[in-house]
């Protein structure tokens, strides 16, 4: 006869404790995880000594997105926090009113494309007035009270785009249009050593054979640029052989009318920025080139300056940032910085 | 029989009572805490469910009191009347009551930081709208249209800021709220996987609380068929609990225990009195023994025969022929009489001893007594203890018919019959009652008379031997009409 095992309550009772213990540990594991997920802001949020704001003209743009990484990274070392303002009224409001709400909300520096406009200066203006610095970036408003500029010299931007375009004129090139927006103040200067370059290279028999056009898209409406590209492609007449861009927007607007009215080989278009889209076209040789500001050096060189003006009291007027030249050959280089960036 | 004791565990020393007690306790204490923390928890949820919207409220809030300001001052511009101002003194306060709740560090967080660039904006509105309404007191007229222009449109801008802030929260309070969704049908499964395993640990729980009652009593069961098979030396099991079962079976133990002990009692006391009554009867046989050989020793055989033989010798010289036949049968009878010490005799010595008895008798009472026998031939040689025959004899010579008037005969018959032989005795002497008989037989009757004038051997001696030496019983029969009837021994010999 076998006695009945009494241990075997005390096993049970033992099991039982383990489920429950494992149970409760589950339950708080899981409810922790809620928690977290629910007051992560207040748990992981980082507590900042200064506030910076990036006005873009354009917040969705991969330039502007760079930027505003690379300036984002610079800041937190510094202990600051940048914030991208730009898409609070689905693009009602301008950058102007941006600024204007910048200086309200009261923030300790301020980084903008200026548009070359009055009110911009005003408000460029305004915002110093309530001690707020302003750096400007990619093209200047020297008339304006900024800080300091972050960017191209408009002499040097010209003759890097004149010694790229001389690269793609041959024989046939007949027509160069430059497209420009309207409001900048350097874009005349830009476009004269642009064409200076251009004219002092070219061999005395082609002098004069070859139209330089420059085309200002009036900043009117959101959406004329495209209408103004595609115009240039739609007419044969004035399809310009070579097709100079200034910004990143214009350059994809450019490709896809060029791809859209079939030009392909026929039109070559400088792009700007190192979009995914330039960078395809590229490497499959439908554009031959593009020029790339190092966005990474823009925005670390605001923040700088902007630190620097809270430090000291003052920064350099100017900080240049080096240009790149985008090619078939080095394409494969600009992609893996651009993934590095975005990781 | 033996049981090990050992030390009851916890459920062993709780009775049935308090351990069924103990287990409805345990599994309903169970579930009622796992009930409470789930229905906790969920209660918990559901809360958190019903604030998760709290944000967009006070936002919500935030805006109509922002509005009320606006209007307000409007109102003042347009009428400067007092209620006015009081509403916008007012308006302001409630709004910066509401403002404080706002976050005011720069955070690393979209909607944090909007929080803050609202807050600030807020500050820098209500120093405009202040501006607007001292201007408007003093009448300078310029001023707080170019000042309400301003804060018009800062009025818009914080419009704007929080409505953004409003979706980004209703955004970020849905993510929350679809998270605390999903946590409650996760707790529903969850709470579903609980039950099922405390309901199964209940189960086993029950059933080894319940085992601890029922098992002890099925072993009990075992050990009381195995006590009604007879089998008293079962091993008791080991009694695993203090209860009622544990009592029950202690008592079980201690009554077959005692039962036992009853029996190799009884055994016991059972042998003895078989020993003592062998030794008994032994003891006589001795008594009996040493009483012969006491009245054998009484002569000195040798001395006699001699002394006989010369009385034989001297009445042959004298020529007293009948003098020297008698002494000559005594000497023959008593030699035959020291003989039969050593055992065993046939037929025909013992018929010769009975002749030399009688033969004397006849001498000594001249010729009074009338022998007769007659003797199946060839049976001279069957053995049978010694000393039987004569003593019959002597019995039926002294208590048959010494006493009577008539003339006293004894017939002697031996006749063989089927596997032994019968030898009978008889004589017209007085005769036995049955009872008599009876107590002859039963050896009741110790021959005390015979002492003085006999042989020394009695019946009871002559029966005794008779069954020893052959083993059985019954060998001799008295048969007596009663008194004056005569009577007839009759002996049966077994032979070949």
């Amino acid at each position: 006869m076998k006695p009945p095992k009494n241990h075997a309550v005390y096993y049970a009772l033992a099991a039982l404790a383990a489920v429950a213990a494992l149970t409760f540990l589950g339950w708080r594991y899981y409810m922790h995880g809620i928690e977290k997920n629910r007051l992560n802001e207040a748990a992981d949020a980082r507590t900042y000594r200064r506030h910076y704001v990036i006005i873009p003209d354009d917040s969705a743009s991969p330039l502007w997105q760079a930027i505003y990484e690379s300036a984002g990274a610079a800041a937190e070392e510094k202990d600051a926090y940048v914030e991208l303002l730009g898409d609070w009224a689905a693009g009602d409001y301008t950058p102007l009113s941006y600024v204007d709400i910048a200086i309200a909300a009261q923030v300790d520096g301020i980084i903008i494309r200026p548009d070359g406009s009055a009110n911009m200066r005003s408000a460029i203006d305004a915002a110093d007035a309530a001690g707020i610095p302003v750096v400007t970036v990619i093209d200047d408003d020297t008339a304006s009270s900024r800080k300091s500029f972050v960017g191209f010299n408009n002499y040097q931007l010209g003759s890097a785009y004149g010694r790229e375009i001389l690269k793609c004129v041959d024989d046939s090139t007949q027509r160069i249009a430059v497209l420009f927006k309207s409001g900048n103040a350097g874009n005349e200067l830009v476009f004269r050593s642009l064409k200076a370059a251009i004219e002092d290279s070219l061999p005395e028999e082609r002098k004069g054979q070859i139209e330089i056009q420059s085309m200002t898209i009036p900043a009117r409406n959101t959406f004329d640029a495209e209408e103004v590209i595609r115009d240039l492609f739609k007419d044969g007449d004035t399809r310009p052989d070579i097709l100079v861009c200034m910004n990143e927007t214009d350059s994809e607007s450019a490709y896809n009318a060029m791809v859209d009215y079939n030009q392909v080989g026929s039109v070559d278009i400088i792009g700007y920025y190192q979009s995914d889209t330039i960078l395809d076209a590229i490497e499959k040789g439908i554009v031959p080139m593009a020029l790339t500001p190092d966005t990474e050096q823009m925005g670390r060189y605001s923040i700088d300056a902007l630190e620097e003006y809270h430090t000291m009291g003052y920064t350099s007027s100017y900080m240049s940032v080096d240009l790149g030249v985008i090619t078939q050959q080095n394409v494969d280089d600009y992609r893996e910085n651009g993934t590095e960036q975005e990781r | 029989m033996e049981r090990r004791q050992t030390q009851p565990g916890l459920t062993g020393r709780l009775s049935i009572r308090s351990k069924l007690i103990l287990t409805f306790a345990l599994t309903a204490g169970l579930m009622l805490a796992v009930d409470i923390l789930l229905y906790g928890v969920i209660n918990r949820t559901m809360n958190e469910l019903d604030e998760v919207y709290a944000t967009n409220v006070s936002l919500n809030e935030l805006t109509e009191c922002l509005e009320d300001i606006h209007g307000t001052i409007l109102e003042y511009l347009n009428t400067k009347s007092s209620d006015s101002l009081e509403d916008y003194y007012r308006n302001v306060q409630d709004f910066r009551d509401m403002q404080e709740r706002l976050n005011d560090s720069i955070v690393d967080n979209e909607r944090k930081i909007l929080e803050k660039n609202i807050r600030s904006m807020s500050e820098t509105y209500l120093g405009l709208a202040d501006e607007t309404i001292q201007a408007k007191r003093g009448r300078n007229v310029e001023s707080y249209k170019a000042a309400f222009a301003e804060e018009s449109e800062l009025y818009q801008y914080i419009q704007t800021a929080i409505y953004c802030l409003n979706s980004m929260q209703f955004r970020h309070n849905s993510d929350n709220y679809q998270i605390l969704r999903d946590s409650l049908s996760y707790m529903e499964i969850l709470g579903t996987l609980v039950m099922v395993v405390v309901a199964v640990i209940n189960l086993l729980i029950l059933f080894l609380l319940i085992r601890t009652i029922t098992e002890p009593l099925r072993m009990l069961a075992r050990s009381a068929d195995e006590v009604g098979r007879g089998n008293f030396d079962i091993r008791f099991p080991e009694a695993p609990s203090r209860d009622e079962v544990g009592v029950v079976t202690d008592a079980f133990e201690k009554m077959v225990r005692s039962i036992r002990e009853y029996i190799d009692k009884t055994k016991e006391s059972m042998e003895k009195e078989q020993k003592m009554m062998e030794r008994e009867l032994l003891m006589e046989t001795h008594l009996k023994d040493a009483q012969l050989r006491y009245l054998q020793a009484q002569i000195n055989p040798h001395f006699l025969f001699n002394s006989l033989n010369a009385g034989a010798q001297l009445a042959m010289m004298e020529d007293a022929e009948k003098t020297s036949i008698f002494i000559e049968k005594m000497a023959d009878f008593f030699r035959y009489n020291v003989r039969s010490s050593e055992g065993t005799a046939t037929l025909a010595e013992e018929l010769e001893a009975v002749d030399n008895y009688v033969y004397i008798l006849n001498v000594r009472f001249s010729g009074e007594i009338h022998f007769e026998k007659r003797v199946a031939p060839g049976v001279e040689d069957v053995r049978l203890p010694s000393m039987i025959l004569q003593p019959v004899v002597e019995n039926a010579v002294n208590h048959g018919i010494r006493e009577v008037e008539w003339p006293g005969c004894i017939w002697l018959t031996v006749e063989r019959e089927e596997g032994c032989l019968t030898v009978s005795v008889r004589d017209n002497g007085q005769g036995m009652t049955q009872e008599r008989i009876r107590e002859v037989l039963e050896g009741w009757v110790r021959d005390e008379t015979g002492q003085r004038d006999s042989t020394g051997i009695g019946l009871d001696n002559v029966i005794s031997r008779l069954e020893l030496f052959f083993g059985q019983k019954g060998l001799l029969q008295i048969y007596s009409e009663g008194p004056g009837c005569g009577t007839e021994v009759r002996l049966k010999i077994p032979c070949g």
